[in-house]
């Protein structure tokens, strides 16, 4: 009887599901290209705020990590508007180019910036609009509800923010939400840094009331720790950002979240805005974005 | 291709069930007449052939015909020369079929001791066809044993079914009656073992299907048949508490076929078809539904006029109604209460077709079939057209070369039974056959079809869950042109051996192909997730048959290509720059070997090698890290492909000594013998391969029997 059971229960497995098996496959690796990501920030409250621009050869899909021979370290790199140029250096604590801004040459909003490459003998370059920002109004942490609008069970909490948003136009953000724990009295300190990062990508359209209040949800309970041990400190950065790279994000996060096997659809490619113009068959990935941000800082104790 | 496969047995009763002896039925007709492209095969060849399960399926069959393929094990449906799994017409004696199988492509819808035969048209298509783009295949249940009361069945490890025929009402001393009837039932009884095991989610999980076949058959007079058939499936799969999921169809016919004189005939048919599917989902105390089915009234006439030995004309109307509803959507909490309910806007149409063609000897040896169909093609209301934002339901994006959905502004309302527009369509068709002799002859089909509905999907697998959408304005109707070339011949002192040589070509215009990244279930604004395409297929196919002896089989060979492009007149860059891309069911080089062995007139043999090109499909290429993370760089849409598929089946079958009143036979088989998975798909996570597939090595016994 127990083998009639295995049996049947074999092949109703391989009726309705299936067998997977993983393979060694020889996957092609296409023309290995260079992939930049990063961008140049105008931050409202704290404008020396270190700007970074990361430069990666493309990897084969069969390696799990970005190792430290494929960032690309003998590369020139600049930020240039139509005043000033911004020079970025390679920093190899950080494995990118940075840029610490000082007063002569100030980010500022309402201007392009173009990022431009040197690198290998050829030159790359990428454009996007600064914005102005939008401030937050207010930072604050509120209990979740369910998609009906009747309180989570059991309560959970999210910051929201409450911000301004112009009518006249679409506008763009960015939110990202960094969670930290510090140990009181040692701010320095970082216990669980970024813990539960979240961000999210959105579009406001015009239509929309003038006064809205939206929330980035995290929506995690938070580690217990003990009244006086420890500090949360919930930072939320709201960017300001172009259509163009919204879209691009937009795109960047079906494909992070498209691998599903046989009921989903292909992902897409997304188009890079950054290109090389010495050599149109060289291959460009990441994107070069230009925002200005607004950030709030929650601290708290955790009760 | 005319493949003509017919049993020994000559009535339409099951009293061919046990006869497994398989002979050319009418070579000289394959040789002299019209009809290209073309398969027939009596359902006793499919038993002969080992399946998986032990299940004899005329499906599974067909697929080792030339020209005919699908996506792999677990597929619903099968493709025909480069066409898609919607472009296949499926009639049950005239009621068409929209999802051909249960347990997702595991065994047919087809109960084969309910079949007689079946045709598959693969070109060349006749006028009283049509709707379809890629084959028509025309599947005639039996007719009731008149003269006397029989039952056939089969024990299999999985499934068994039992038919019981008869006549309603036969005098003493009348040796056949003038009427009859079988009814047919099968079922799945896997699920039936799962509460015995000890795992909870187990244990509370189901999955079968059962079908019901019947059909009664009254001779009124010498000149009229009256017949009526029916058939209802269903399946179901629960998966725990997680989900459950149910499909089926549903088919009702009525056949009147009348002779006026040896000159005139005719036949005029009622069908009603059904499919139905549903999903429902729990998570975290709410339960999501989704509905989905499809209706299709059919009214049609036919009416046959041989105006002398050299000329045939052949006329008559269908009426088609459908009406299709894509979804509705429900979410309930724990308690019942409905806490949103999103349906999705139903689809009408009316066609009305008109049909003529004339068969003509030109000469001795030049046979000419010319026709003409006319579709009247009208969309119906209830409806709502939507408007969108610079007229464009679909975006383009130049910067970052993505499409994304169109901005709906403004729709139109159509109110129930209100016009939405209007098409006119016209398909000539055209055969004709030079015969050298009565052994060889010469065949030239031209066709063109139109397919007012379509199947969306943007899965190379055909799930029951895809589901038809109607030609409106933003969805033109697609058609095809094909013409077809043929080269036939019958070798040996009793025509034994058939060859045939065929190659064909495809043009297809107006299809749809969606858009990377789309989304299209449970979606009211289709049409922002597609982009118009075209698309060519063209192929030559082989094919070697040895029909009669103990030793019988054939030998296919199959090259072809089916490839896709955006049309131009799409905004943007369209799928792979607009460039020709592999069709999903893209297979170049299909090879079949099939061998049956009668070593005593008790135990037969028989075995089948099957090799198809790995499927298209779409792998990452690269990575690339911007913004902290690794990201996946494709290749271009159906650029690489799967492993090739290929298997060897074998079995054998033992016939018990014939008594009285019980024949038996055992049949044991073993499905995949070297165990190879053959992937229908492939996955990628966290850099690792999977592929995906459904049967390694399946070994079953069945025993088949009839009561006399």
């Amino acid at each position: 009887m127990k083998n009639i059971k295995t049996n049947f229960i074999l092949i109703v497995i391989i009726v309705s599901l299936g067998c997977i098996k993983q393979i060694d496959l020889q996957v092609p690796f296409a023309n290995q290209g260079i992939a930049i990501s990063g961008g140049i920030f105008y931050y409202e409250n704290n404008r020396d705020t270190t700007q970074y621009i990361t430069l990666t050869k493309t990897i084969p899909y069969t390696q799990s990590e970005i190792l430290p021979e494929n960032y690309i370290t003998n590369a020139t790199v600049k930020v240039v508007n139509d005043e000033y140029t911004f020079d970025f250096t390679y920093d190899a604590t950080n494995n990118a180019y940075t840029h610490k801004p000082d007063q002569k040459k100030p980010i500022e909003y309402n201007k392009k910036y173009t990022l431009c490459i040197k690198y290998e003998g050829n030159t790359y370059a990428g454009s996007d609009s600064m914005l102005p920002p939008v401030k937050i109004d207010s930072f604050y942490m509120a209990h979740t509800t369910n998609i009906f609008g009747q309180p989570s069970d059991p309560p959970k909490y999210v910051p929201k923010i409450q911000y301004s948003v112009s009518k006249t136009r679409e506008n763009f953000y960015y939110w990202g939400c960094r969670y930290s724990k510090f140990i009181h009295g040692a701010p320095t300190i970082s216990v669980n840094p970024n813990k539960n990062n979240n961000s999210l990508f959105i579009r406001d359209e015009s239509s929309v009331a003038a006064e809205k209040t939206d929330s980035l949800n995290i929506a995690k309970s938070f580690d217990p720790a003990k009244l006086g041990d420890t500090i949360l400190y919930c930072t939320a950065s709201q960017y300001h950002i172009s259509k163009e790279t919204y879209e691009y994000q937009n795109i960047l996060g079906i494909i992070l979240g498209n691998m599903g096997p046989v009921a989903t659809p292909s992902p897409p490619n997304i188009q890079s805005n950054i290109a090389c113009t010495t050599n149109k068959d060289k291959r460009v990935f990441g994107y070069f974005m230009a925002a200005s941000v607004d950030v709030k800082t929650l601290k708290f104790p955790d009760q | 291709m005319s493949l003509q496969l017919l049993s020994q047995d000559t009535t339409n009763s099951t009293n061919s069930k046990m006869l497994d002896n398989v002979i050319i039925g009418s070579n000289d007709i394959r040789i002299s007449n019209t009809e290209v492209s073309v398969n027939k095969l009596n359902v006793n060849v499919s038993k002969k052939i080992p399946v998986v399960f032990g299940e004899a399926d005329i499906l599974k069959t067909l697929q080792l015909l030339p020209g005919v393929t699908n996506t792999g094990d677990g597929a619903v449906g099968f493709n025909v020369r480069g066409g898609g799994t919607d472009q296949n017409l499926i009639l049950l004696d005239n009621a068409p079929i929209y999802s051909a199988a249960h347990a997702l492509g595991v065994f047919s819808v087809f109960n084969s001791f309910a079949l007689k035969d079946f045709k598959l048209y693969k070109g060349g298509i006749p006028v009283e066809y049509g709707d379809r783009l890629a084959s028509v295949l025309d599947i005639t249940q039996i007719t009731g044993n008149k003269k006397g009361w029989d039952a056939v069945g089969n024990i299999g490890l999985i499934a068994s079914n039992l038919l019981v025929e008869g006549p309603f009402y036969k005098r003493k001393n009348q040796e056949q009656a003038n009427n009859s009837f079988f009814i047919a039932g099968r079922r799945t009884y896997a699920d039936l073992f799962l509460p015995l095991v000890n795992d909870k989610n187990v244990k509370t999980s189901k999955v079968y299907f059962y079908d019901l076949n019947a059909k009664v058959d009254w001779d009124i007079s010498p000149k009229d048949n009256l017949s009526a058939s029916g058939y209802y499936g269903e399946d179901f799969i629960k998966l725990a508490s997680i989900a459950m999921s149910g499909w089926g169809n549903a088919l009702a016919s009525v056949n009147w076929n009348h002779v006026y004189n040896s000159q005139w005939n005719s036949n005029i048919s009622a069908a009603y078809s059904r499919f139905s599917f549903y999903l429902e989902s729990e998570n975290g105390g709410l339960s999501t539904k989704w509905n989905a089915n499809i209706n299709n009234y059919i009214l049609s006439g036919l009416w046959n006029y041989k105006i002398n030995d050299n000329i045939k004309i052949k006329f008559g109307y269908q009426f088609n109604y459908y009406d299709i509803f894509p979804g509705l959507t429900t979410v309930k909490d724990n308690k019942g209460t409905t806490l949103l309910e999103e349906n999705l806007t139903k689809k009408n149409a009316l066609q009305n077709t008109l049909f003529a063609s004339l068969t003509q000897s030109i000469t001795p040896k030049l046979k000419i079939e010319y026709g003409l169909r006319y579709i009247n093609y009208m969309r119906l209301g209830l409806d709502t057209i939507w408007q969108y934002l610079n007229n464009q339901p679909i975006v383009y994006d130049a910067n970052t070369k993505i499409y994304s959905p169109g901005i709906p502004t403004t729709y139109k309302a159509y109110k129930k039974g209100e016009i939405e527009e209007v098409n006119n369509l016209f398909e000539p068709r055209i055969n004709a056959v030079y015969i050298f002799d009565n052994t060889q002859s010469l065949k030239l089909g031209y066709n063109r079809i139109n397919q007012p509905i379509q199947l969306v999907t943007n899965t190379s697998t055909t799930l029951p869950a895809n589901y038809y959408v109607m030609s409106n304005k933003y969805i033109p109707i697609e058609y095809a042109d094909q013409i077809s070339l043929g080269y036939f011949k019958n070798l040996g002192r009793n025509s034994e051996y058939e060859i045939s040589t065929e190659m064909y070509y495809k043009s297809m215009r107006n299809l749809i192909d969606y858009i990377d990244g789309a989304n299209i279930l449970s979606n009211n604004y289709v049409e922002t997730e597609m982009l118009k395409t075209k698309g060519f297929a063209y192929g030559i196919e082989l094919m070697v048959a040895k029909n009669i002896g103990k030793f019988t089989g054939w030998i296919s060979y199959t090259y072809s290509r089916s490839l896709r492009k955006t049309e131009n007149s799409v905004i943007g860059s369209g799928i792979n720059n607009k460039q020709y891309y592999p069709a999903p069911y893209d297979i170049p080089h299909v090879g079949n070997v099939v061998l049956t062995y009668d070593v005593t007139p008790r135990i037969a043999v028989s075995g089948l090698f099957t090799f198809r090109s790995g499927l298209p499909t779409t792998y990452p290429v690269g990575q690339y890290y911007v913004f902290d993370q690794l990201i996946t760089q494709y290749s271009d849409r159906n650029a690489n492909r799967l492993k090739p598929y290929h298997r060897l089946d074998l079995s054998v079958a033992f016939k018990s000594k014939p008594r009285k009143h019980w024949e038996g036979k055992f049949v044991i088989s073993i499905y995949n013998v070297y165990n190879r998975l053959n992937p229908v798909s492939i996955y990628f996570n966290d850099q690792q391969a999977y592929e995906i597939g459904y049967y390694r090595i399946v070994p079953s016994i069945s025993y088949e029997f009839k009561i006399k």
